[in-house]
């Protein structure tokens, strides 16, 4: 089958998941990827339903061998894991594929994303901090380029935790309406 | 899982899987039987099944029956668990009457059959 790579940058999972599905939709199967670079396979349009999920320990760990062995003996494919993520996939006629479904459990996974672009916005923050620091204090003008790149990873990833703080508490109205 | 459980009331999700489980089935089996019951309306997500489970087995109200030749777990209701669905029948069927006896209709009748 042939091969198509893609480079793609995303700070929300929930657009790379869509940009997945988008592409499924055209007939690109999501296979792998290597940091920005997407693999995909061509396949037939529209066959998949593709749903990527943070888990809550490395994709290695005990526990997370338990869940995603869970979710594939529901039908679905892990097709790929790396670090925490584990993206799956669902055959189109096999029906609706979510992986959350209450409340609770979507707040839980959000969470999780909150949480890690919190870590990666206040390690981005915290270095851009220190550039400046450097060329300013120092007059050292090449601490300014990593200066301005952290800068704007920051801005993007407080953006991306503004959106996922967003969810949280829509969700959280919701659990008080259904429980 | 929602922590309601504490007031007495289950989850949708947990209702279902409890009623699923008066037969033992695996995981799939859940989802199946949850949709084909309530004609597509109930849809448990993996995800929200595998932690409702834990929780589950935790509280004793299931409990594993066996594992399968290809290592799927087979799953069943206890006595506990039984008891605390006949305790939430009672308790819709309460939520039901005064329902009606508010409204004075009779909404399963006119909306469903």
């Amino acid at each position: 089958m042939k091969k198509i790579f893609c480079k793609a940058m995303f700070s929300n999972f929930e657009k790379e998941e869509s940009w997945l599905n988008e592409m499924a939709a055209k007939g690109y199967n999501y296979t792998d990827n290597f940091i920005f670079r997407y693999a995909f396979e061509e396949g037939k349009p529209g066959e998949y339903i593709y749903r990527i999920i943070l888990l809550e320990k490395h994709h290695n760990h005990y526990e997370s061998h338990k869940v995603i062995k869970f979710i594939e003996e529901t039908g679905a494919e892990c097709v790929y894991a790396t670090m925490g993520w584990a993206y799956f996939r669902k055959k189109t006629a096999d029906g609706p594929f979510e992986i959350y479904t209450d409340p609770s459990a979507k707040i839980a996974h959000y969470k999780r994303h909150l949480y890690l672009s919190i870590v990666l916005f206040s390690v981005n923050a915290f270095l851009t901090i220190i550039n400046l620091n450097l060329g300013i204090i120092r007059k050292s003008p090449g601490n300014f380029i990593p200066a301005i790149l952290t800068a704007i990873v920051a801005i993007i990833l407080a953006y991306s935790i503004y959106l996922y703080a967003k969810r949280i508490k829509e969700l959280k109205k919701e659990k008080i309406l259904h429980g | 899982m929602p922590k309601n459980t504490d007031k007495g009331a289950l989850t949708e999700a947990v209702y279902y899987i409890l009623l699923a489980l008066f037969e033992p089935t695996h995981g799939y089996g859940i989802i199946k039987f949850a949709r084909a019951i309530t004609n597509n309306r109930v849809i448990l997500g993996s995800g929200t099944l595998y932690g409702a489970i834990n929780t589950l087995l935790k509280n004793e109200w299931i409990s594993i029956e066996e594992i399968q030749n290809d290592s799927r777990k087979l799953y069943v209701i206890t006595d506990k668990g039984k008891d605390i669905v006949d305790n939430e029948i009672a308790r819709l069927k309460e939520l039901a009457i005064h329902g009606e006896g508010v409204t004075g209709g009779d909404i399963y009748e006119e909306n469903i059959l």
